[in-house]
């Protein structure tokens, strides 16, 4: 049991990266306008993300070090300030996001506008990360994120004839009416949400906060292992559900209540109760990643004392940027602003800044100063280099295909 | 050539030896306890009695900093500082290198009591806004 609860910080991190309030949309609405024909995009999405946080896990146990630590040491502090800028703008239009889809989860549940709730929301998170304990943390949300499980059993209580999905998986094409570029554009932002920054980011500092040392090794490739296909299991069933319920209906996703409606058709009043129940907490969850990645970042970046888990005194700089980093996403949210939106094109930036996050952990994790015997084997290396070059790929196209299908209308 | 690199081939001695470049430059330094304190952000280099150029400080926060980014972010960044400095010195904090005991994947330091030089900002946090809220001195663990 204990060794169970010891993937909570994977689960967590998978949720807050696979589940989070763009994703919960973006997924849905992927289904419900092109079926099942980008599936191979989040496979694709999930097991890259899992090559890099294995490896950003193993630094963190082995040499110590969090991933932006290595990012300034690797790339010099110039080039990360503006890795720094490009990941910070998309954790922040993230949290942001967050903030808005938690007070959209309640609105829905008490029918109190949710541009009410949205203070409400950031004060509690910031007590959570003041107060709690980070294992009790990610424990409560990464579980409570797990009621989003209800997905899969609507998709298999849906009977889809599985042949045929099967079939659509594997021979993707171009819904009619849908052009290509709007398909990569989708697809594009689908994959980088699978590896968004944040989630290295917060999974190397959260084993940091965990003390992992050499002998947890076996802990961060479970978490790993574990966490990430879980959360990219939920995403992607929530994506069949959407393909089987709302694609056939000519039914297009602009709102967090659409994204639930197919668990209502399938499975009636609990299944609906539960699938609130979990988009609440995978959002919670994500605003508490994305609050302490925005101090991991620039805490990491300027070689400032950082930590959840000591006494906030201690650590007052990194606790006053996650004060600064929840104040600005309330503003923003408070302007009504469409939240969908701002995630949408914090995917887009999020493609961008990926390289430069991602070269320095491949880097580090080769480097026998750091790791001593637990370098890279050939694997993770093929691996590496592989995603490395598909990732470059999608930052090079992502801003030209947004402008090109005018942000995929 | 910036002083770092000129550092680098009188220090380097064969097999062994460290590179301002590679050891020491944008490395985290930490306490002996492993709490992170600050980073390298630029050196202060002198001529030793045989002529040779040695470390003498690490050079702490962004008027340090700043010299390296150069173009606007470093513009950006000194303004910032100037705005936000508390103290009176435009001088970056310095950190003698006499109190780090170790360089690896990071630089040890055994810092001296009351360092409060190296991490004015830090202090200043602490006692104007995150130490008057409740519970700041509780660690959540």
């Amino acid at each position: 049991m204990k060794r169970l609860l010891a993937v909570t910080l994977g689960i967590l991190t998978a949720i807050g990266g696979f589940v989070d309030i763009g994703d919960l949309v973006a997924s849905s609405l992927v289904g419900a306008r092109f079926g099942f024909s980008l599936v191979w995009v989040l496979i694709l999405g999930v097991i890259g993300i899992c090559v890099y946080a294995e490896m950003a896990g193993r630094v963190a146990a082995v040499a110590g070090r969090p991933t932006f630590d290595l990012v300034r040491e690797r790339l010099g502090p110039r080039m990360a300030l503006v890795n720094l800028a490009g990941s910070l703008l998309v954790t922040l239009l993230t949290l942001a996001a967050e903030l808005a889809g938690v007070a959209l989860a309640i609105e829905l549940i008490t029918s109190v506008a949710y541009l009410l709730w949205i203070p409400a929301v950031g004060l509690v998170v910031w007590l959570v990360i003041w107060r709690t304990r980070f294992e009790t943390m990610e424990r409560v949300f990464g579980l409570a994120g797990l009621a989003l499980i209800v997905f899969v059993v609507a998709v298999f209580h849906l009977s889809p004839d599985w042949g045929g999905v099967l079939e659509r998986v594997t021979h993707p094409d171009v819904p009619g009416g849908e052009g290509m570029p709007t398909y990569f554009y989708y697809g594009i932002a689908l994959f980088a949400s699978a590896m968004t920054p944040y989630e290295v980011f917060f999974f190397s500092s959260g084993g940091i906060e965990e003390r992992w040392g050499r002998k947890d090794l076996i802990t961060a490739r479970m978490n790993v292992f574990i966490g990430f296909p879980l959360g990219g299991l939920l995403a992607l069933a929530i994506m069949a559900a959407a393909a089987l319920v709302l694609h056939p209906a000519g039914i297009a996703v602009d709102y967090l209540s659409q994204v639930t409606l197919p668990v209502a058709v399938s499975l009636g009043k609990i299944g609906l109760g539960l699938a609130l129940l979990g988009v609440f907490a995978a959002t919670f969850g994500a605003a508490l990643e994305t609050a302490l990645s925005s101090g991991y970042t620039v805490a990491q970046y300027f070689g400032w004392t950082w930590g959840k888990t000591a006494a906030p005194r201690t650590a007052s700089r990194f606790h006053a940027v996650i004060i600064v980093a929840l104040i600005a996403g309330m503003m923003l949210m408070l302007t009504g602003v469409d939240p969908i939106k701002v995630t949408e094109y914090s995917l887009v930036f999020a493609a961008v800044a990926l390289p430069l996050t991602y070269l320095p952990i491949l880097v580090v994790a080769n480097d026998p100063e750091y790791m001593g015997d637990s370098v890279n084997g050939r694997l993770a290396n093929v691996m590496g280099g592989t995603y490395l070059i598909v990732v470059l790929i999608a930052a090079i196209a992502a801003i030209p295909l947004m402008l090109i299908t005018k942000a995929g209308l | 050539m910036s002083p770092a690199q000129a550092a680098e081939p009188t220090r380097r001695t064969a097999g062994r030896g460290y590179s301002a470049r590679f050891h020491l430059l944008d490395r985290q330094v930490v306490d002996p306890d492993g709490k992170p304190v600050c980073n390298v952000d630029d050196l202060d280099l002198a001529h030793d009695e045989h002529g040779r150029l040695c470390v003498t400080a690490i050079l702490v926060g962004p008027a340090a900093l700043a010299p390296r980014l150069q173009g606007l972010p470093a513009r950006w960044l000194a303004a910032v500082t100037r705005r936000m400095s508390i103290s009176r010195t435009e001088d970056p904090a310095r950190l003698s290198m006499n109190h780090v005991t170790h360089i690896g994947a990071v630089l040890t330091a055994a810092l001296p009591e009351g360092h409060d030089h190296v991490h004015a900002l830090e202090d200043w946090m602490r006692d104007n806004v995150i130490g008057r809220l409740p519970g700041a001195g509780h660690a959540s663990g």
